[in-house]
This record gives structure tokens, C-alpha cells and sequence, in this order.
């Protein structure tokens, strides 16, 4: 069998294990499970404790919590990253064996949070490095040791540069010729256009 | 002021044909322009290599001040000292011709005194297919590369990857730049 | 019917049905071949239903499917007469076609609408992406020796791809040095510039140290050229053309302006800074960069030493001289440590009072200085007011005296005067008719002027609007171009990958030749139907002559049959003739009716004929039998059981 939520491979083995210890549970639980774990997937932390005490009534063992959490993070994520709509999804949990009503409810909190996991998947997918901003200076050069009248402006620019989400952002500063800011700026705006072409 | 050593170089200057000079005059303004080194073998036909240490060093020094501290004519003519005024003359008139460029050179180095330049730059226009958080992410991405020469004489190379909203907010930045830039330019033609 | 079964036959294949190559008509299609169809074509239609698409081999089986295939067709509205599993099975030509033509008609048609509407440049692209990704990924591996620098070309489909980051270099551009304005006649190039760029210039592959260089330098350098070239366009375009000054004027113009305000900013910002003692020294930006460059070539000669010695140096040069003197002197006596540190603290001590005793005199000299030029200028003004005073009393004075000399002879010197005065009125009545005289042309002609003037103003103002429009709608038109240029390269694409697709063109001329054909055959019919109504109408009028001409016969022998015995013979033998023909001629319209009755029916032997009814009843009585046989085969079983 193939599942549009695997990215039209099969399921994994686990998960299918798993699928039996979350029919367990009550299928209200288990859509307030399911928002949890969306919470999780979209960085706030995972109360751990409303966790327990939403599983407490299934007698579920600590491994069956971190199983069932672990089902459910592959499944939302998986399903958000191939952009499966939740009434297909639905139907392929029934096919793997989760109880209709637990289907239903865990694609209910799936579809409301779906926009919000894409975006913030779309935000947090691999970016070598990023601007954070950026400060310019014109200085205009009356005269050097070379040469006794310069009379030309000169640009400085300092960009300070994210390398990933956590670290400070680094700064580089470098000084330009008129000219060569000139065709910076020509070819940035040419590669914008490029870019702008691309979305249409 | 260095009018004692070009007297010296008067004579060895003399050794060589017009055309031979002008010649000369041409390798060294290009090697100057493109801050590359200059192969004696064209010389040293003519002059022995001290002798011809000491005609680059003197042609340099000419075209340093003809450009440098807009020396007229008549002042290389009179600070060449004793040589034949027709090869005088070659040397002033091979200046002339590298004159914007070589302007263009020294004003390159006025910029780089104590500070990192931007030596060269590059860009690529990338399109992510996808990522492992997202099956179809269709996402322009610009790299752009920037080649940063620092004052020791290293380049270092900045690897800037943007996105669309930070490109705009780069060239938003740099437009309002390039405004002044535009006007304190006096000489675009 | 070849064209419909044709364009049936097509969309049958685009809808993924597997059709051998040559079949062209529903003819040819056998029982198997409708039902995979049918069930393609249902399945298209319907999305997602259970249907094996292709024929069981079990009897029932095929009952229960054609049963099923005509209950489907039937919910989707085919109201083409009774349908039932013998449709399918045991098929006939006319209704198959007919059932085709429903089911082609119902097949979804966002396919080929997708193909009609222009598709965006994104979804192309992606396309594009998806099928080169594609190729290169069915590609074999290579090793990396056996690509040129990285590069792998290809032939089929024609192309290259970079595999692996092997051989590649940094971008970097240098300044590339071309001859300038060689072609045009306008500019003259001076002597030696023209003889360097014939015998000196190397060519621009040899003027960047590595060869790899060239292309981007080349590139680099035309891009500067575009890109201040586009500046200065907008620069001018939306300040130089208003300040109607000529390209070199505004440049001059520009430049003389950013002088003067950098020289502006320099002078109020070294007031501001040296306070007002150094005001003469900034009164001029060139003093300032003389002054500049004599500090940075006195730092040339001397060895290092802090800014602030460098200018006490300059100011209190004799001073530090002293104290260089005694230093020295102090380093010669050789004293011990102790006293050294004592002597040089007191010398400190004693340089520093000096220094403050110093400073405070020169302040005080400072005053007194300003003291003094405020004294001197109080005086200068005064010298000059007296001066002035002096002057106007000399004048006074010659009057007077000139008045006291005239005293004497009173009377004469009186009428002398009055003539002067009487002749110097004259002379300016006279000099006023003259002026009067030459303005009024001269206002005239200013008045003129300024009119010429003020016309010329306003003409110059709307050529330059007209100027700025003609611009900007070349800018709107180039724009419009580009743009047209990339929707005609879209389309193009568009178009290459349509011809593949349904030729709509192909459809549509059959449908005109149809049409014609139909037109064709109406023309006919119509000439048919003439000919009929015609004959029709001859017929008409001959049966009326025949009447008329009997009933007229038949009177006039009917008179004479009174009178005359051989008449009644031939009245009754008339009456015979007419009698006869009259059946004839119903024996002939009897023929007429025959004749068409034997030609509907052959038409209907003929469709009876096309049915297959014979083959077909072969078939029922042998799938009749295999039932038995299956029957028998289960009862067996049961029994056995």
C-alpha cells in the first residue's frame, strides 16, 4: 500500500504499531493530543504534564506517551510536508487502522493548524545565510596621497549577516567605488527582475 | 625634487629608439592600470636589468605626477632635465593616453587606504524545489558572493544567500544610496 | 460516419484507451474492446469506480458486467432507446456508435481546457525543471575525468549540466581598456591616442593576467558603461532638461555647485572647531589642502612624534629648542637616579609653569592684539569721516569764494548769469525734445522684444513638455515592446507544445468539410424535390386534360348515341376505353406504391442485416450453452456435495 501522507511510500512499521496505542485512548483525547503535538511541531514547548493527565485515563505506560507523541509528530508532519488535505488524510488512517471518530478528530485539529505548520515549515527550511540589515555612508574624497584631486564620492556598506537562526549576525563591512556600486546595484536589480519573473 | 635621480636616468633613457620607448611607456601605464608585474624581456634587449629598474621606476614616478599632481607639459619637460626633447615629448604624450585609466587606478587605491574593499562580486538566482521540512517549496533564493579584499591584501570571501523581501529591502537601501552617490557625481559621462 | 468514428476513435486514445494503431472505425472494435473502452471511458467520467477493465471469462460474470456497464451509462442520462447487457455483449454497429457519441460528449473537459488558456511562465518552468530533473536522473554516473571541466554535454536532447563543484573559479573582473569612438566621424581623436590604440593596445584576451578573467572583466566593464549610462539618462531626464542648459553646461554647472558646497561645509566646520584665531587660515578650501599636505610632508621628513608635539613644535619651535638643550645638558651630567627623577620633575615643574605662564601671556597679547585692531579700525573710521568733512568744506569754500570774486561788478555778473541760466533751460527743453524723440522708438521696440521674448519663453516651455512626452511614451513604448516580446517567446513555447496535442485545427476542418458536405447534399435533395413537384404537376394536368376531354367526348357521342344506332356502339366502347384505362393507370400507381414498399423494405433487410443477428444469435446459443454447461457443471458440484 502506498499513502499520499508517506509521500506515496509506505508507512512506516512504527507507526503502524503505534496506530493500535493511540485507538486507545478516547477519540476527545486524542484530538487534545493532536494539538499539543502541533504546538510542539510549531516550536512552543509541550506541556508535558497536560500530556499525562490526558492519557492518565487509558493507563498508558510513559513508552506508550512518547509512542503515541512520536505517531503523531510523524504523521501531522509528514502529512503538512506532502500537503495532503485532511479528508484524505482521514481516509488513509482508517485504511491503517485508527477507529473512524479518532480519524476524524485528529484531522480536525490537523486542518486548522495546517496553514500555520506550512508557513512555519516554509520559514524554518535550510537558508545557508540571511541579511539582517543593512547600513551604507557616502564619503566624498577631496584628495590622497596618489592623487592630489580626487573629488569622487566612495560608499561604504556594512551588512550584517545571519549564518543561522541562532547565531549573532555577523557583520562585514567593505568600501566601493562609485563605479563599482553602480554595477552592484545594476545587477542586483537585474537579479531582481529575474526573481520577479520567477513568481508569476 | 627627484630631479637629481631623473638626470641620472636621462642618460640611460637615451638608449632607446622612439618607438622602443613608446613601447615601454605603454607596458608599464598597462602594468600599472592592471597592477600586474611587468616581464623585463621586452628591456632588456635594450638596457641592462639595473638600467631598467631604474627606467620603470622613472616612467612610474612621471606618470605619478602627471596624473597625481596634474604636472602641465612643460614642467616633465623641464624636470626631465637633459634628454633628447623628442623622447621627451613620447613620454609625456604616452601619459596622456593613460591618463583616465590611470586616474581611474589611483582613485581605486584611494578607496582601499584603511579600509576592506569590495574587490569582485557574483550572484546566482537558485529556485528550492524543496526541503526536508516541505515537499513543494518553490522558493527564490538569490546567493549573492562577495569578494572582499581586506587591508592586509587577503580576500575573504561573504557568501550572502537573500530572499525576495530581503533583496527589496537591500536594493530599497542602496537606491536611496545611489541617490547621493548621483549627486555628488560631477564627471559621468 | 468514418468521421465521427474517427474523432471517436481519437478521443478514445486520448483518454488513455489502448486502440491498436490501425483501427479507424467502430466496425472493427470486437465485444472485448467496447467493454475495456466502456469501462475507460466511465471511469474517466465517473473518477473512481469498481469495474474490471477487461471481460471475465466466466459467463455470469459478463452478465453481471454488462449489466452493470448499462446501468451506469443509464444513470448518466443516455436516452438512446433500451439498454441492457446485450448492448455490449452482442453488439450492433449503430447503437454502439451511439453510445459512444454520449460517452465522448460526457468526458470531463478541463483537459482541454487547461490546453487552451495561455499557461503561466511558472507553470512552464516547472515543467521544464521536472522533465530535465528527470533526465538527468535516468542519466548513468560518470567519472569526473571524463568531463570537461566539470561539464557533462550531451546530445539527445541537446545539452549541458555541471556535475560536482570540479573547476570552479571565483568571478573577478578587471578594468579592460577598448579603443573609444574610433567609428564615429564627430569626435576627433588626438594623434598618439589613435597611434596607441593601432600599435600599442594589446587585445582585450590579453589584457587580464589569466585568461579565465577576460569574460568576466569584459562583462563587468560593459555593465559599468550600461549602468552609469542609465543614470546619467535619468538624471538628466528629470534635472538637466528642465535647467535647458546643454550636457557639458549642467555638468559644469553641477560640479562648480558641489565645490562650493564642500567648500562651504569645510569653512563652518573649522570655525567651528579652532575657534576664531584660525579663521583667517580657513578663509579658502585650497589653503586648506595646501596646509594638509605641508603637515603630511613635514610628517614625511621627521621621524614619529604624537600630533600635539608636532604642533607645539610649530608654534613654540624656539622654546622646545631650549628645552631640548638643557634636556640634553641634564642627560650629560650622569647624576644618579634619585636626582635625575628630582631634576626632571623640577625641570617638568618648572617647563610646566613656564608653559602656563607662557600661554597666559599670549593670551594676554591676544587681547591686547584685539584690543588694538578694534583701536586701529575706531581710528580708521574716524580718519575717514574727517577726511570726508574736509572734502565738503573745500567745496564750500571755492563756492563762496567764487561768489565774494563775482561781488564787484554785480549788475553785469547778474545778466551774464541770468543768460547762462536762460541758455541752459534752452539747451534742456532741447535735450528733453530729443530724448522724447529717441524714446519713443526705443520703448516701442523693448516692448516688442519682450513680447518675442515671452512668445519664445512659452514655446521653448511646451517643446520641452513635448520633449518629456515623447520620452516618456518612448519609455512606455520600449516597455510595451519588451513585453510583447516575452508574451510572443510564451506563446511560441505554448504553441510548439499545443501542436502535439489535439489538433484542434484538424477537428475543425472536418467539421467544415461536413458542413459542406451537408450543404452539398441539401442541394440535391431540394433539385430532387423540384423534379418531383414538377412531374407531380404534369401529372396533375394531364389527368384534368383527360377529363375535360372525355366528359366532352362523352357528351357529343352521347347526343349523337340518341339519334344514331352505330354511335351507342361507339359511346359504349368509349365508355369501355375509359374504363380500361382508368384501371390502368391505377395498376400503374399500384406499381408506384409496390416498388417503394420493396425498396423500404430492403432498406430495412439491409439494417436488419448490418445487426450481425445472425453471429449474434451463434454467440447467445453458444453462451447459452456454456451457461448450461457452467449450470450443469454447478448442479454436479451441489449434488457431489
Amino acid at each position: 500500500m502506498r499513502f499520499r501522507f508517506c509521500g506515496d511510500l509506505d508507512c512506516p512499521d512504527w507507526v503502524l504499531a503505534e496506530i493500535n496505542i493511540l485507538s486507545k485512548i478516547t477519540s476527545v483525547k486524542i484530538k487534545l493530543l493532536a494539538v499539543q503535538v502541533l504546538k510542539d511541531l510549531l516550536g512552543e514547548d509541550l506541556d508535558y504534564e497536560k500530556v499525562q493527565k490526558l492519557t492518565s485515563d487509558a493507563k498508558f505506560e510513559t513508552g506508550d506517551i512518547k509512542a503515541s507523541i512520536a505517531a503523531l509528530t510523524f504523521i501531522l508532519s509528514s502529512a503538512a510536508k506532502y500537503d495532503v488535505d485532511a479528508e484524505t488524510l482521514s481516509n488513509e488512517l482508517q485504511q491503517l487502522g485508527l477507529p473512524r471518530e479518532h480519524s476524524t478528530s485528529v484531522c480536525r485539529s490537523y486542518s486548522d493548524g495546517l496553514g500555520h505548520l506550512q508557513e512555519h515549515f516554509r520559514r524554518t527550511s535550510l537558508r545557508v545565510s540571511g541579511l539582517d540589515s543593512v547600513q551604507w555612508r557616502v564619503d566624498y574624497v577631496l584628495s590622497s596621497s596618489e592623487l592630489q584631486n580626487v573629488n569622487e564620492p566612495s560608499v561604504q556598506i556594512k551588512l550584517d549577516i545571519k549564518q543561522s537562526d541562532s547565531a549573532e549576525p555577523e557583520p562585514v563591512a567593505f568600501t566601493l567605488t562609485a563605479d563599482k556600486f553602480r554595477v552592484l546595484l545594476h545587477e542586483l536589480k537585474q537579479a531582481q527582475s529575474a526573481m520577479e519573473n520567477l513568481q508569476k | 625634487m627627484a630631479t637629481d635621480k631623473w638626470e641620472a636616468a636621462a642618460t640611460v633613457l637615451s638608449k632607446a629608439s622612439a618607438t622602443d620607448l613608446e613601447t615601454v611607456c605603454h607596458l608599464v601605464a598597462d602594468s600599472l592600470c592592471a597592477d600586474s608585474v611587468l616581464s623585463p624581456d621586452k628591456g632588456l634587449s635594450i638596457w641592462s636589468l639595473e638600467d631598467w629598474w631604474t627606467v620603470r621606476t622613472v616612467l612610474t614616478e612621471v606618470m605619478r605626477m602627471v596624473v597625481g599632481r596634474g604636472w602641465s607639459k612643460e614642467k616633465v619637460i623641464k624636470e626631465l632635465g637633459s634628454l633628447n626633447d623628442s623622447l621627451k615629448e613620447i613620454i609625456y604624450d604616452s601619459v596622456l593616453v593613460h591618463q583616465q585609466l590611470l586616474r581611474h587606478k589611483f582613485i581605486e587605491d584611494a578607496t582601499a587606504v584603511s579600509h576592506a574593499v569590495l574587490a569582485d562580486f557574483d550572484w546566482k538566482l537558485k529556485l528550492a524545489m524543496a526541503s526536508d521540512k516541505l515537499a513543494s517549496l518553490q522558493e527564490p533564493l538569490l546567493q549573492v558572493d562577495l569578494d572582499v579584499r581586506e587591508v592586509s591584501g587577503e580576500h575573504k570571501s561573504v557568501f550572502l544567500e537573500l530572499d525576495q523581501s530581503e533583496l527589496t529591502k537591500l536594493i530599497t537601501s542602496l537606491e536611496m544610496c545611489s541617490k547621493s552617490v548621483q549627486q555628488l557625481t560631477t564627471n559621468a559621462t | 460516419m468514418e468521421e465521427v468514428d474517427r474523432i471517436i476513435v481519437h478521443s478514445l486514445r486520448s483518454i488513455g484507451c489502448d486502440l491498436e494503431d490501425d483501427v479507424q472505425s467502430l466496425r472493427q472494435f470486437t465485444t472485448e474492446v467496447i467493454v475495456s473502452t466502456v469501462v475507460r471511458c466511465l471511469k474517466v467520467i465517473l473518477g473512481d469506480i469498481d469495474l474490471p477493465s477487461s471481460l471475465p471469462p466466466g459467463m455470469s460474470a459478463r452478465f453481471r458486467l454488462g449489466a452493470s456497464l448499462a446501468n451506469h451509462v443509464q444513470d448518466l442520462g443516455y436516452k438512446g432507446g433500451d439498454l441492457g447487457y446485450q448492448t455490449f455483449l452482442y453488439s450492433n454497429e449503430t447503437e454502439i456508435r451511439k453510445i459512444f457519441m454520449f460517452l465522448v460528449e460526457k468526458l470531463p473537459k478541463d483537459t482541454s481546457q487547461t490546453a487552451d488558456e495561455p499557461m503561466g511562465s511558472s507553470v512552464l518552468l516547472h515543467r521544464a525543471i521536472s522533465t530535465e530533473l528527470g533526465y538527468q536522473l535516468s542519466l548513468a554516473w560518470l567519472p569526473p575525468y571524463l568531463k570537461d571541466k566539470g561539464v557533462r554535454t550531451r546530445t539527445r536532447p541537446p545539452g549541458w549540466q555541471r556535475e560536482g563543484a570540479f573547476c570552479l573559479h571565483h568571478f573577478r573582473g578587471r578594468h579592460i581598456s577598448t579603443p573609444r569612438s574610433v567609428g564615429s566621424l564627430t569626435v576627433k581623436i588626438p594623434k598618439e591616442l589613435r597611434s596607441y590604440y593601432t600599435n600599442h593596445l594589446p587585445y582585450v584576451t590579453n589584457q587580464t593576467s589569466l585568461h579565465r578573467d577576460t569574460a568576466p572583466s569584459v562583462m563587468e566593464t560593459n555593465v559599468l558603461e550600461v549602468a552609469s549610462h542609465q543614470e546619467w539618462e535619468n538624471e538628466w531626464n528629470q534635472l538637466g532638461l528642465a535647467s535647458r542648459l546643454t550636457q557639458q553646461e549642467f555638468k559644469r554647472r553641477k560640479h562648480e555647485r558641489l565645490m562650493k558646497m564642500v567648500k562651504e561645509r569645510l569653512q563652518q566646520d573649522s570655525q567651528h572647531q579652532n575657534g576664531p584665531d584660525s579663521r583667517a587660515a580657513a578663509s579658502d578650501l585650497q589653503q586648506i589642502l595646501s596646509n594638509i599636505e605641508a603637515q603630511s610632508k613635514n610628517t614625511g621628513l621627521r621621524s614619529k612624534g604624537s600630533r600635539f608635539a608636532h604642533t607645539e613644535k610649530l608654534q613654540y619651535a624656539a622654546d622646545e629648542d631650549k628645552a631640548m638643550t638643557q634636556v640634553g645638558a641634564n642627560v650629560a651630567t650622569k647624576d644618579t637616579e634619585e636626582e635625575q627623577e628630582k631634576k626632571r620633575q623640577e625641570e617638568q615643574e618648572r617647563l610646566r609653569s613656564e608653559l602656563a605662564n607662557i600661554t597666559s601671556d599670549l593670551e594676554k597679547l591676544e587681547l591686547e592684539v584685539r584690543k588694538f585692531t578694534a583701536g586701529r579700525q575706531k581710528m580708521e573710521e574716524i580718519i575717514a569721516s574727517e577726511t570726508k568733512a574736509i572734502v565738503e568744506k573745500k567745496d564750500t569754500f571755492s563756492v563762496k569764494k567764487r561768489t565774494l570774486d563775482l561781488l564787484p561788478q554785480a549788475e553785469d555778473n547778474i545778466a551774464k548769469l541770468q543768460a547762462i541760466v536762460d541758455a541752459s533751460r534752452q539747451r534742456l527743453a532741447n535735450l528733453a525734445k530729443q530724448w522724447e524723440a529717441h524714446r519713443d522708438p526705443l520703448l516701442e521696440q523693448y516692448r516688442q522684444l519682450g513680447d518675442l521674448n515671452s512668445k519664445r519663453e512659452s514655446e521653448a516651455q511646451k517643446k520641452l513638455e513635448e520633449i518629456k512626452q515623447f520620452r516618456e511614451r518612448m519609455k512606455e513604448t520600449a516597455d510595451d515592446t519588451r513585453r510583447k516580446d516575452e508574451l510572443y517567446k510564451q506563446l511560441i513555447s505554448e504553441y510548439e507544445r499545443m501542436t502535439k496535442d489535439v489538433n484542434r485545427s484538424a477537428y475543425t476542418r472536418k467539421i467544415m468539410e461536413i458542413v459542406a458536405n451537408i450543404k452539398k447534399q441539401k442541394q440535391e435533395i431540394d433539385k430532387i424535390l423540384v423534379d418531383t413537384k414538377s412531374v407531380q404537376k404534369e401529372i396533375n394536368l394531364l389527368t384534368g386534360k383527360l377529363d375535360r376531354t372525355f366528359a366532352v367526348t362523352d357528351e357529343l357521342i352521347f347526343r349523337d348515341a340518341k339519334r344514331d344506332e352505330s354511335v351507342k356502339k361507339a359511346y359504349r366502347l368509349l365508355a369501355a376505353l375509359h374504363e380500361n384505362f382508368e384501371q390502368l393507370i391505377q395498376t400503374v400507381q399500384d406499381t408506384g406504391v409496390v416498388m417503394r414498399e420493396i425498396k423500404d423494405l430492403e432498406e430495412q433487410i439491409e439494417t436488419e442485416s448490418n445487426k450481425k443477428i445472425l453471429s449474434n444469435l451463434e454467440k447467445i446459443s453458444a453462451d447459452l450453452q456454456q451457461m448450461k454447461k457452467e449450470n450443469s457443471g454447478l448442479l454436479a458440484k451441489v449434488k457431489g456435495k
